[in-house]
């Protein structure tokens, strides 16, 4: 069978759209508002495309076939858990009850919402197997914000909070193999990042750990399963040494599809999690976002968490903004309410099953990697979680490398796998099936990618892709013109 | 293994002997034999439920929040704005959002192009050169500004910012600031106007100020009378503009006044409320300082056969490559909310001047009436205004509100101000009727008298 995808030489709303000066467009206005705002204030004009809805709307539709989604094709991308998004869900989170919902309402006009938010913090209570949850950050990054804010008020209101003069708890320790908002987010926060390697078996080398740790050590920002799918077999004794010096242990999670029902962060020894809920509870990834980012903490640190909770008080549910020691607020309001209510829906329809949902995206994880591994050099041992890296280092041999791999798997109809990540395998093809994919799918991928290892297509891969909308994109020309609207197109032209 | 309706979303459970023996292992236990045994736990939450109990679940919630039929005079950065059908119809297109961040571009050509329509329409809306491809909301947005002005300006180290602005946005601020050791400064407001207090203002830009973020309309709704003045005011100090971008259809972006930096609340162009989130936080900057900016952008380029084509460019700035260089720790952004904003501004063009006139004017009839009211202050404040004012209204804010619910009407937002008091926030969109309205000026005219 053979792909294609849909091609339109669709042109922009700028050169779809009709324009037209109004001169008298000022002179309307300020008639028409006189003293209202001074005219100084007011618009002289508004040069934005005219179309109509049916121009506006085939345009989109027309664009919207150019991109791939979960819901046109296989997306194994690594560490982004791609999995079906129930359509249940959609349907809820659009109904008017919820979407007209103001923000102030006051606490009686917003039972539904405010239970809603409460169950779904108690639901993740037991998931992450921590005491409390915010559920104010709106993304995963967003949250490991949060959670290094509150390591630091936690760390400030026992006298060892970080100084700018470089004293007190200011360092945050990662591995090699985090993910980059890891350190970012850490940095983010005001502390000193701390980069671990990784020991030959791919997991945390505990010298190198101990070494690192000490009197400054704020947190270690750990994901396990680790980014190549391996679980830290010595978690407990490393949340151990990380308690022993002081420090708090900080639980990256995106990859916890790969563990529940099997274990919790919590139980492991974490202090503060994270949970990425576009990730572990199907909700769509909307072409970069929303995403929502919740954090759970042990009972030592929920008084650290934003304001307002949501607490349960005499039969109401109410937004308490009587917490002295929170550390404030992050988002404007209560974090991506349409998302919560998502990935709420998602733990309702399946409960204690959640456990068959990560059982299954290991085993169809480590059934693709057992039929990938002969013809892709798989570094590390050979157990792996919901995820695994193999490296494209022997298309090197062919003159091919692992970006031209992903550009031939995108003119069979697949999304490429993450690529160039995690940085200690070389040419790294990170690879997450997760459990919504059948048999059939995995099978169709793993024979693709091993006859792409075979000297024959390895060769043409530099010319793909051919079957996208547009063949190989010119990213170098885009990043020395900087063309980012359509205005600017004219500088790049007169350079 | 029951066969519920969870479980149709995982296909491969019949075909798990098939699939352990190609492992090479014997059960799914084993898959899970490397997780210590003192760590195990097991679930503790309910049954799996079939699609139409969670549905009847959700909709029992659903049933317990308040609808009314006269849409909400609250505002505060959120609004209840119209959001056209075709908005949701291009959201809802599978292919946008069941795709995640556009890494592979050949693949995503179309949420790329999107984005970049986003960028241009939204660049032209502000008069700014660079737009991104979004923050989580205008908080946040605002927080990323402050923190880049700290970049640029190296040295400079402190962020002037109005004495009103709202507290919830200043918190925001402080806990993206707080890593950076950088002193947050409140600028007077005029008592009179409600305008940023020029005077102290001059007092307080030194050679530390790495810049002043002013907002027009202000946390009182009220616009910005120095902004033609500001930049001449600043020296070297950068200039961050918050704007509500739906009254841009009224008002001159901020461009026209030499803004370095514009960020704002997205959520007016074509987004529910929705509780407060998703929003769209709007960040635009001048092309110079693109570098330095935050989050994701899309550029123009060509694919290899010289056909135009759109990629995200100058990763460089980003945590995936720069990790803790990175000029923020954002990944997943509000992506589908800038799409949402791109189909609105196509649709709506230039008739946005129109939507905003309408609230415009049903927000000045509201105040106007209500200033006829004894004992009524209203406007709280004598700056002009677009589509939200204060009102003083001679008794607490909240009794206000709560009696205005009892006759279907949901005022505004009870605020408290540093000079006057208790006030209340009130906006008008083009949704509310002259109808809404004099049963807004009839209910309020009741319960205060």
């Amino acid at each position: 069978m053979t792909f294609r995808q849909a091609t339109h030489d669709e042109p922009t709303v700028f050169e779809h759209g009709r324009f037209w000066k109004d001169a008298e467009a000022l002179k309307d206005l300020v008639d028409r508002i006189g003293d209202g705002i001074p005219d100084a204030l007011l618009r002289k004009d508004l040069d934005l495309p005219s179309m109509t809805e049916g121009e506006v709307v085939r345009h989109f539709v027309k664009l919207s076939q150019m991109n791939h989604g979960v819901d046109t094709g296989f997306y194994p991308l690594g560490s982004c858990t791609m999995k079906y998004n129930p359509k249940v869900s959609e349907r809820l989170a659009g109904l008017p009850g919820f979407t007209s919902l103001h923000p102030d309402q006051t606490d009686e006009e917003v039972q539904g919402a405010l239970e809603l938010m409460h169950r779904l913090e108690e639901q993740l209570c037991i998931i992450g197997g921590v005491d409390a949850v915010s559920l104010q950050p709106a993304a995963g990054a967003h949250g490991e914000f949060l959670g290094m804010l509150v390591a630091r008020a936690y760390h400030e209101s026992i006298g060892e909070g970080p100084e700018m003069d470089g004293t007190g708890r200011h360092e945050v320790i990662v591995p090699d193999t985090a993910h980059g908002t890891n350190p970012a987010s850490a940095a983010m926060a005001g502390y000193d990042v701390v980069e671990i390697r990784s020991n030959e078996d791919g997991t945390v080398d505990l010298d190198a750990l101990q070494a690192a740790l000490g009197p400054s050590t704020a947190a270690f920002m750990l994901t396990n399963p680790n980014t190549l799918g391996i679980f830290e077999p010595d978690v407990e004794r490393i949340a151990a040494m990380v308690h022993e010096a002081g420090a708090l242990l900080y639980y990256d999670g995106a990859n916890l599809n790969a563990i529940m029902g099997k274990t919790t962060p919590g139980a492991m020894g974490f202090d503060i999690v994270h949970f990425n809920l576009h990730k572990t509870f199907g909700t769509p990834h909307g072409g970069g976002g929303p995403g929502s980012g919740p954090v759970g903490v042990t009972s030592k640190l929920e008084r650290f968490l934003p304001v307002p909770r949501i607490v349960k008080k005499d039969g109401l549910f109410r937004r308490d903004w009587d917490c002295p020691e929170s550390v404030g607020k992050i988002h404007s309001y209560l974090g991506n309410f349409g998302i919560l209510l998502r990935a709420h829906v998602y733990i309702e329809l399946f409960g204690n099953d959640l456990e068959k949902v990560s059982e299954m995206a290991v085993l169809n994880s480590n059934y693709l990697a057992a039929r990938l591994k002969e013809a892709y050099p798989m570094p590390f041992k050979e157990l792996r979680k919901h995820e695994f890296v193999l490296s494209g280092s022997r298309l090197k041999e062919c003159g091919a490398r692992t970006i031209d791999l992903a550009k031939h798997l995108a003119d069979e109809g697949f999304h490429p796998p993450t690529v160039y990540f995690p940085l200690i395998v070389d040419e790294a093809i990170m690879i997450e099936p997760t459990e919504t994919e059948s048999l059939e799918t995995l099978d169709a991928f793993a024979e693709t990618m091993i006859r792409f290892a075979g000297d024959d297509e390895c060769k043409t891969m530099k010319d793909t892709p051919k079957m996208t909308s547009v063949q190989r994109v010119d990213e170098v020309k885009a990043a020395k013109e900087m063309v980012l609207t359509w205005d600017l197109r004219k500088d790049a032209d007169n350079e | 293994m029951d066969d519920g309706e969870a479980m149709t979303l995982i296909p491969n459970r019949h075909a798990v002997d098939e699939m352990l023996e190609v492992i090479g292992l014997d059960s799914i236990e084993d898959l899970f034999g490397d997780i210590p045994s003192s760590v195990r736990r097991e679930l503790d939450l309910h049954p799996q439920l079939t699609e139409w109990e969670v549905e009847e679940r959700i909709i029992r919630l659903h049933d317990s929040n308040v609808l009314r039929s006269v849409p909400t005079f609250r505002g505060g950065g959120v609004y209840a704005h119209h959001v056209p059908a075709a908005v949701l119809e291009i959201m809802g297109r599978n292919e946008f959002y069941t795709s995640y961040t556009p890494y592979q571009p050949e693949l995503s050509q179309g949420m790329l192009q999107t984005i970049f329509e986003y960028q241009s329409l939204m660049s032209r809306l502000l008069n700014m050169d660079v737009v991104n491809a979004s923050m989580y909301d205008g908080a946040t947005a605002l927080g990323e500004a402050a923190r880049m002005a700290l970049r640029i300006s190296k040295k400079r180290n402190t962020i002037l910012v109005p004495e009103n602005i709202a507290p919830g946005k200043a918190s925001v601020l402080e806990n993206y600031l707080k890593g950076t050791g950088a002193e947050l400064v409140k600028v007077p407001f005029d008592g009179r106007t409600g305008m940023l207090d020029t005077e102290a203002l001059t007092k307080v830009v030194t050679e530390d100020t790495a810049a002043l973020y002013v907002e027009s309309p202000n946390r009182f709704g009220v616009l910005e009378g120095s902004l033609p003045e500001l930049r001449s005011m600043l020296d070297k100090a950068l200039l961050i503009v918050g704007v509500d971008p739906f009254s841009l259809g009224l008002l001159a972006p901020p461009g026209d006044f030499e803004a370095d930096m514009v960020i704002g609340e997205g959520q007016p162009l074509g987004l529910p409320m929705n509780f407060g989130g998703p929003l769209l936080g709007i960040f635009a900057a001048r092309k110079k300082y693109a570098r330095q900016m935050p989050g994701r952008l899309v550029g123009m380029t060509e694919d290899r056969a010289g056909k135009r084509a759109f990629c995200m460019t100058l990763m460089t700035r980003e945590q995936h490559i720069r990790r803790h260089r990175a000029t923020s720790n954002i990944c997943s952004n509000e992506g589908l909310c800038s799409v949402a904003a791109a189909v609105y501004m196509s649709l709506i063009g230039p008739r946005l001047r129109d939507l905003a006139l309408q609230s415009y004017d049903n927000a000045h009839y509201l105040a106007s009436q209500l200033a006829g009211i004894d004992g009524i202050g209203s406007p709280a404040y004598s700056g002009s205004f677009f589509n939200e004012f204060t009102v003083s209204c001679g008794t607490d804010p909240e009794a206000v509100v709560k009696r205005m619910k009892d006759r279907g009407i949901d005022p505004g937002i009870p605020i408290t101000t540093p000079d006057q008091g208790d006030l209340m926030l009130v906006a008008a969109t083009e949704l509310h009727t002259r109808e809404h309205l004099d049963h807004y000026i009839e209910a309020f005219r009741e319960v205060v008298s």
